[in-house]
């Protein structure tokens, strides 16, 4: 009967309409039959291609790590140039403030370095003064004080030594005056030389002394707690009113003494001279700003930082993050092209099995998408931490200080995105070609 | 079964229910100059519930008439009606579906999806038919159970035999209560008893769910059980042949090489 069947002619044309017209109704319901695939079936579909092929995933991902990692860390390092350039600016601008008005600078310095800073305080009180003002660091001193004493001794025997001579001169009647005025100016020397090494020997006793009685009250044999507590008291008013009357100069001053004249500021303000203190603390604070802006400034043309192009945007910098991106562009399509060209068999057999094409598009930039997500968001935590340890290598605890953090969230922000972007737009081609395959060309890569 | 409700007069007069029914089927492949013919008018009617095999050397058009019965290939030009449907007039969309309900695929070399588990293999097709994700689990499980490997269930297709591989395949093919199963070359990356083991599975199962099977194929086995055996020859069909027929055909095949 087959056999029959093979070589009858076609039916009439009129039948076959009839059976075509039967199919339509079916066809009617296949173009309603179809409904969303659901969401979560996609993902999970997505997301155990990616558990199951972790290797080549985590390869992939690791490019877009990377590549991510490299932008922000090219724009981070670009803004943390230009914020540190801003920032010197920034404190420029600072130590240009407005000069105070009414009492002229040097009045008002006179006027804190003259009054009674130390007046009200009690003993304990002087002592603490005195701790914040280092007196009680008395390691340097007692290291000293070996030194200082034999060069006392040598002055005193240099100028014994020539006392004798000189008094040899003198009692000799066949020395010639010119060498007598010789002698003379030579002991004169000495003596002046033995006088300031006494000097300078006990100064350094007494710090050493009232160090001792800051620290734990020892006091030396032959003075009383009053007259030690004086001598402190009178240490510090001197070294205050120096420092008070030195911010007319500031080059006069270190950093350390810059920071100790809050100490005797806050002092003046205690005392009732408020308004002299506060133009005084605007003029410290200037001149901090100052030296900041020029130590940054420094810094940042030794470090080799273009100052005026970083300002405009860096040519340099652009041309950097551009190469980033392309590099970051065809790093993650090449990875989606590999995914996506090793599973055609895989796309075949779906497809065989009535996957539509819109859910295989689907599928791929999910993939690529989450790949993107995950590998932005390492890239990112990598990035930064890469450019802050780059900025305190470079620049120190300014780089930390002046880190940009409120420039570094737009770029973090274009980071992620980019990352996403990149890594769908990537996968866009390849997983539409692949899924404008026929299912037969499909099945057939690979056999 | 989707037997249609109303059956045109036309129709009716013949006895048996056509599944698969081609008109002059011809296919011309273009590959640069040369042009090929792979089919050359072929008409071929396939029974509901029939078990059908194709064979023919390679090069004769058998594949391409495989695939165009399984709605993976369009002619040039004629008609390929599976279920009544011509599929020269459905859009992709529309035969996405069609394959996704109608008809049940067996690779030779399986084409497991590597990344799901034997059940998650079973219950995509139904995934995409969009059955219900329990009714599909169940369902997927029934499957493995009857094709002998439910407790393997939870493995993934790389730490399975060929022949349990292919046995997941089969269940993948009959998920969604397909018409028609096509089998390319189902048992030729399998060993004989295997292949055997699979033959006669694939035999029953498809007469307990009433599928129409078609194969291509060289092995003989599979001629043993088949019920008519086409022979396609340089793009024709050469002869359609029933068992009855054959057997003794195939004894005097087996004498020659045994």
């Amino acid at each position: 009967m087959s056999q029959d069947k093979a070589q009858t002619p076609p039916p009439s044309q009129a039948s076959e309409k009839a059976r075509v017209l039967e199919g339509d109704t079916l066809l009617h319901e296949l173009r309603q039959g179809w409904a969303g695939l659901p969401n979560k079936t996609l993902f999970s579909l997505a997301m155990g291609g990616l558990r199951v092929r972790m290797m080549r995933s985590t390869v992939t991902m690791l490019s877009i790590v990377l590549a991510i990692a490299f932008l922000t860390y090219t724009g981070l390092s670009g803004s943390t140039s230009s914020s540190l350039v801003r920032a010197a600016e920034a404190l420029a601008n600072k130590a240009m403030g407005s000069s105070s008005s009414g009492a002229t600078l040097s009045e008002r310095t006179q006027r804190v370095a003259q009054a009674d800073l130390l007046g009200k305080l009690d003993t304990q009180a002087l002592k603490d003064e005195a701790r914040l003002a280092g007196l009680a660091q008395i390691s340097k001193d007692l290291n000293d004080q070996p030194i200082a004493q034999r060069t006392l001794a040598r002055f005193r025997d240099d100028a014994a030594e020539r006392e004798k001579d000189f008094n040899t001169a003198m009692n000799s009647s066949s020395i010639m005056s010119a060498e007598r005025n010789h002698a003379r100016s030579q002991y004169e020397t000495a003596a002046r030389q033995l006088a300031a090494a006494q000097k300078k020997y006990d100064e350094l006793l007494t710090r050493i002394h009232m160090g001792k009685w800051v620290r734990s009250g020892e006091l030396p044999a032959d003075t009383t707690e009053a007259q030690m507590e004086s001598s402190v008291r009178q240490h510090l008013q001197k070294l205050y009113g120096e420092m008070v009357l030195n911010i007319s100069t500031p080059a006069r001053l270190g950093d350390a003494e810059l920071k100790l004249l809050d100490r005797p500021l806050t002092l003046g303000a205690q005392a009732g001279l408020e308004e002299d203190v506060t133009v005084l603390r605007d003029v410290v604070r200037r001149i901090e700003a100052q030296r900041d802006s020029e130590n940054l400034l420094n810094m940042l043309r030794r470090s080799g930082v273009n100052i005026e192009k970083t300002l405009q945007g860096n040519p340099m910098d652009i041309w950097l993050i551009v190469m980033a991106l392309m590099t970051c562009a065809v790093g993650i399509a090449n990875a989606m092209l590999m995914s996506v060209t090793e599973r055609f068999r895989e796309i075949g057999t779906m497809k065989c099995l009535g996957a539509q094409d819109s859910l295989v598009v689907k599928l791929f930039l999910l993939e690529s998408a989450f790949l993107g997500v995950v590998g932005a968001a390492g890239g990112i935590v990598i990035g930064v931490v890469v450019s802050l340890l780059a900025s305190v290598l470079q620049y120190g605890t300014y780089g930390l200080t002046y880190f940009p953090v409120i420039d570094a969230i737009p770029t973090i922000i274009w980071s992620v995105l980019g990352g996403i972007i990149l890594s769908v737009a990537g996968a866009v081609y390849p997983a539409y070609a692949a899924s404008r395959m026929k299912p037969v060309d499909a099945l057939r890569v690979d056999e | 079964m989707n037997k249609p409700s109303s059956i045109t007069p036309a129709a009716a007069t013949i006895e048996r229910d056509y599944v698969v029914r081609t008109l002059d089927v011809r296919k011309v492949y273009h590959m640069g100059d040369t042009t090929t013919h792979a089919l050359r008018g072929v008409n071929l009617d396939i029974f509901r519930g029939e078990y059908m095999a194709i064979m023919g050397p390679s090069g004769s058009g058998k594949s391409t008439l495989f695939n165009m019965i399984g709605g993976l290939d369009k002619p040039s030009q004629g008609m390929v009606f599976i279920d009544e449907v011509d599929i020269a007039a459905l859009d992709s969309y529309e035969l996405a579906w069609m394959r996704c309900r109608k008809i049940g695929y067996i690779f030779q070399s399986y084409n497991l999806l590597p990344t799901l588990t034997a059940l998650e293999n079973v219950t995509m097709p139904m995934v995409f038919a969009n059955v219900d994700p329990d009714d599909a689990r169940d369902r997927g499980y029934d499957l493995l159970q009857k094709v002998g490997i439910g407790h393997r269930w939870d493995h993934r297709p790389g730490r399975m035999s060929g022949g349990q591989q292919q046995r997941v395949a089969i269940a993948r093919a009959l998920a969604n209560n397909p018409a028609i199963v096509l089998a390319d070359e189902p048992t030729a990356n399998l060993d004989l008893h295997t292949g055997a083991d699979i033959i006669a599975m694939l035999k029953q199962l498809c007469r307990e769910l009433g599928v129409t099977v078609i194969s291509a194929t060289h092995d003989h086995k599979m001629l043993d059980i088949c019920d008519r055996v086409v022979w396609i020859r340089d793009g024709l069909i050469e002869r359609i042949e029933k068992r009855e027929d054959l057997k003794i055909q195939v004894g005097s095949i087996d004498g020659e090489h045994h």
